[in-house]
């Protein structure tokens, strides 16, 4: 075990190694050599020697990574310039001030003292050029990866309202936000995590808007992450969320640039990381459990009613399963008789009892919807047929379940589609396992327990400092105006006060006011 | 921590007491009680004879063995069970060596009793029933008359068994002014108690159905009788006219009709509002009571030819008010010949005038037989409910 640890110490070791600034020599071949050896056994890197600025042939050296650069742009505003063109060695200070000035016809240059930051720029999408008796290099961002265009989300998606979803490139996505929020108090900040991975996170805020205790609290989290990589959000999501042993995540995931927005505008911070198509919303409170993105291109009372339907499912889809095995297995005094006889007609002569029967068909339904969305989309179709209607009608036939149980997990599994947020919809698929076990065991005192639980878990539960619970407690009448119903947009005049502390007010009835 | 670990551990303790898997029954496990009945035996060995009115389940969309869809369902099946013993819990306790399933009278709706076992006295069944933990007041209380196995001999004409006929009918009859004739086993057993007041409950009755509808049934249930109690026996019965009269004073008539004829042509006021007040009078030392009537209706059927000017429906509603009178009046006398204080005069007294009932009260069997109750009704017609003049002649007539 010891050893284990001293190799992984001595990994470490290697890593931070590298991480040591190599200042360029003014050993034109060394410098180079230094880049290949870096470089070497990578199959897409690839160098050559050129000749550049017509006329004097200095000697250089150009680095790019195949695939990650765009080909065209590079012969025509890298390459053809340096060679082709030429200015006068008398006008410039230096050979590389020249080239910076007058041969380089891009915008993205940078100069490189340090050889590990060449190294570095790179392999994240740049060209790396050398220049023979130069102690500086250039570095020009040259990006041409081939990339999902911006498409219809797929987790989030509504009838009225934007169609645009984040996609893996960074720098897209927070295009996709600039875009709605033209503003310079927009701060998009960059940190780069992951030892080996150098992910790009970006923490997106507006300043004068945010709580600064809130972002200093988001930035510290992230600067803490320390591991070798971060390959998804999810990640990164666990690793700075406040609720490590809760069922219920406090930060929740959006795909949709519009629902980031309206985030940025409650004071809330969005961390957005590259290669996610979806972005972070910290603080995340219990009240977006109903809100989707659709509410705030409905009418209020169409969203207002969308809302409540969405609470009674959440409950519906936490409690019916056990409360429907508590009640009919302890509680037959509080069925309608007429109920009690259809229900025990239907049962009569099964061979599995209520709970078990119960407990099956809600985990083959988890089945189902696992398969469902691992299978490629033209399978996942046959599944569902499958599972729905041959599975399901078999079943009854066969007597092995009844169909008020069958009613009653398919109602179950409606109601869990209407939740917005998928963090939520998670966590009640398993606490509607916990509800049914205790349902099972204890009846409904177990149920009532259970709630109770999970209600002390949820009201002591904080995300980025802000009780989950909020506005429900500690109770803020003004931002119910936007929880189980949505007053109309021009009541709502205040922020968030849990997010927008210093600057409350959002919305004014006068004319000419100051734009916050 | 240790805390929080005895407090939880304290809950679950609790919660495991309340309520656990040892109490889980299975619906198919329970017999699902739809009625009870109680009378007295014919051999004289045993003191109760309870009758079990049940819903066996049945199999449950079983298909047919050619395998058509949908197959044959089996109906529920209603099951009456009988059994006999010395005490009621006895009784009951002879079911448990015969029925694998556990008696489940929670969902029980209606307990019917014997004629006989009502006019025998009812106080030691009503105080088993009211303490019997599973069994919910708000049973209905009907008396069968008769015995109660020719009660439940009756073949169910639109419910899947007789005490589902029975509470239909009991709750949703017809005729809305049969709708409150109903009385659970909480009012019965308060009426009984209660000083001053005498209970009442309906009577079943079992019917030979006429020609046009023998094809369908051969015995069917009818509920338009009273059965009058003084303290717990059973002291007789109106019949469905003073039934009607009956229901109007306890307020709880909605809508019935009173017919007459008038120049031999038949006519009927059906009224649809009533509204009793009722008070004390005293005249010298006696002490009697007034029930002001007023009824609100239309005349339902009538076969004059005669336009209904602003006079003619004036004395109209004189007929009517005078016709409604006398049913009452004669429902009324029929309580107090039988010396049941269904209406509850005692109980009035006692509110309205506690020093006049203190001498009432040791005595007040034979006062109320003799005790002034004065019915005064005043029958308005609203209009007609017809939608023109007579079509049929008199001369074709």
């Amino acid at each position: 075990m010891s050893k284990l640890f001293r190799n992984n110490k001595k990994k470490l070791k290697e890593i931070d190694e590298s991480k040591n600034t190599n200042m360029f020599s003014k050993d034109f071949v060394e410098n180079i050599d230094y880049i290949k050896n870096k470089l070497s056994k990578c199959c897409d890197v690839e160098y050559r020697p050129i000749k550049i600025i017509n006329g004097l042939g200095i000697n250089a050296y150009i680095f790019l990574i195949n695939g990650m650069v765009d080909p065209t742009f590079v012969s025509e505003n890298i390459l053809k310039p340096l060679i082709k063109f030429e200015f006068e060695k008398d006008e410039v200070a230096s050979i590389h001030e020249g080239v910076y000035n007058h041969l380089l016809t891009v915008g993205s240059v940078d100069i490189e003292k340090d050889l590990d930051s060449l190294v570095m720029k790179i392999i994240s999408g740049g060209i790396g050029i050398l220049i023979e008796n130069e102690s500086v290099a250039f570095s020009v961002e040259a990006i041409g990866w081939k990339e999902r265009a911006v498409e219809e989300t797929a987790s989030e998606t509504v009838i009225k309202g934007m169609k645009a979803g984040f996609v893996e490139n960074i720098r897209t996505n927070t295009s996709l936000v600039r875009r709605m929020i033209k503003n310079p108090k927009l701060k998009i900040e960059k940190i780069t995590k992951g030892r080996i991975t150098n992910t790009e996170i970006n923490i997106a805020y507006i300043e004068g808007v945010v709580l600064e205790d809130l972002l200093e609290e988001v930035r510290q989290r992230i600067e803490r992450v320390d591991i070798d990589g971060i390959i998804n959000l999810g990640m990164l999501q666990e690793m700075i969320d406040d609720s490590t042993f809760s069922l219920f995540s406090t930060s929740y995931t959006t795909e949709r640039p519009d629902r980031a927005c309206s985030c940025l505008l409650e004071g809330r911070v969005v961390v957005l990381m590259d290669n996610s198509p979806f972005v972070l919303i910290a603080p995340s409170v219990i009240t977006q459990f109903i809100q989707s993105a659709e509410d705030y291109s409905t009418k209020y009372l169409t969203a207002s009613f969308a809302r409540i339907l969405r609470v009674v499912a959440l409950n519906i889809n936490l409690l019916l399963p056990g409360l429907y095995v508590a009640i009919f297995s302890y509680h037959h005094e509080m069925i309608p008789n007429k109920l009690l006889k259809a229900v025990a007609d239907a049962r009569e002569k099964l061979p599995f009892p209520i709970f078990l029967e119960m407990f099956m068909l809600v985990f083959a339904f988890e089945i189902l919807r696992e398969a469902g969305v691992r299978l490629p989309r033209a399978v996942g179709q046959a599944v569902s047929i499958v599972g729905a209607l041959v599975i399901g009608q078999a079943a009854v036939s066969a007597k092995l379940v009844s169909p008020p149980s069958i009613i009653v997990v398919a109602l179950t599994a409606i109601c869990s589609f209407t939740i917005p947020i998928t963090e939520a919809t998670n966590a009640y698929r398993l606490l509607t396992f916990i509800v049914l076990f205790a349902g099972g065991i204890l009846g409904i005192p177990g149920i009532i327990a259970v709630s109770l639980i999970i209600l002390v878990n949820i009201s002591q539960l904080r995300s980025f400092g802000v009780p989950y619970l909020s506005p429900i407690s500690p109770l803020s009448l003004s931002d119910w105006k936007d929880f189980i119903i949505r007053v109309p947009i021009q009541f709502m005049k205040k922020r968030p006060t849990q997010t927008a502390k210093s600057n409350k007010i959002r919305q004014r009835w006068w004319k000419g006011s100051d734009k916050k | 921590m240790f805390k929080i670990l005895k407090t939880s551990l304290s809950i679950a303790f609790m919660l495991v007491l309340l309520c656990s898997c040892w109490d889980r029954r299975e619906t198919e496990e329970l017999l699902l009680t739809d009625a009870l009945a109680i009378d007295i035996p014919i051999n004289d060995s045993d003191k109760y004879e309870i009758f079990f009115i049940a819903t066996k389940q049945s199999s449950g969309g079983e298909q047919t063995q050619d395998g058509e869809e949908g197959g044959s369902q089996m109906e529920a099946q209603p099951w009456v069970a009988r059994s006999q013993g010395k005490s009621l819990e006895e009784a009951i306790n002879k079911f448990t060596v015969r029925v694998p399933r556990f008696i489940f009278l929670d969902d029980n709706k209606i307990i019917i009793l014997g004629e006989k076992l009502a006019q025998r006295g009812v106080g030691e069944t009503l105080d088993y029933l009211l303490r019997k933990r599973d069994l919910r007041l708000r049973n209905y209380i009907v008396i069968s008359n008769g015995r109660v196995s020719n009660s439940l001999a009756a073949s169910p004409e639109f419910e899947d068994g007789v005490a589902d006929e029975i509470v239909a009918i009991l709750e949703k009859g017809s005729q809305e002014g049969d709708r409150f004739h109903h009385k659970d086993i909480k009012k019965f057993a308060e009426d009984v108690v209660t000083e001053g007041q005498d209970a009442w409950a309906p009577i079943i009755e079992i019917i030979t159905p006429t020609e046009v509808v023998k094809y369908n049934v051969d015995k069917a249930v009818i509920i338009n009788k009273t059965a009058l109690f003084h303290k717990d026996k059973m002291v007789g019965i109106l019949d469905r006219e003073d039934t009607k009269g009956f229901k109007i004073l306890k307020g709880l008539a909605n809508r019935d009709t009173f017919a007459t004829e008038i120049n031999n042509e038949n006519i009927t006021y059906a009224y649809n509002q009533v509204k009793v007040n009722r008070s004390l009078t005293t005249n010298s030392d006696r002490v009697g009571i007034k029930y002001d009537v007023k009824l609100k209706g239309n005349i339902a059927e009538s076969h004059l030819y005669t336009d209904f000017c602003d006079k003619a429906l004036k004395d109209l509603e004189e007929k009517f008010s005078k016709v409604a009178e006398e049913e009452i009046k004669s429902s009324v006398s029929l309580m107090q010949k039988l010396g049941s204080d269904a209406l509850g005069i005692g109980r009035f007294i006692h509110a309205k005038e506690p020093d006049i009932w203190k001498n009432y009260r040791d005595n007040w069997d034979m006062i109320y037989q003799d005790i002034d109750i004065v019915v005064k009704v005043d029958a308005k017609i609203i209009g007609t409910d017809f939608i023109s003049k007579p079509i049929i002649r008199k001369s074709i007539k």
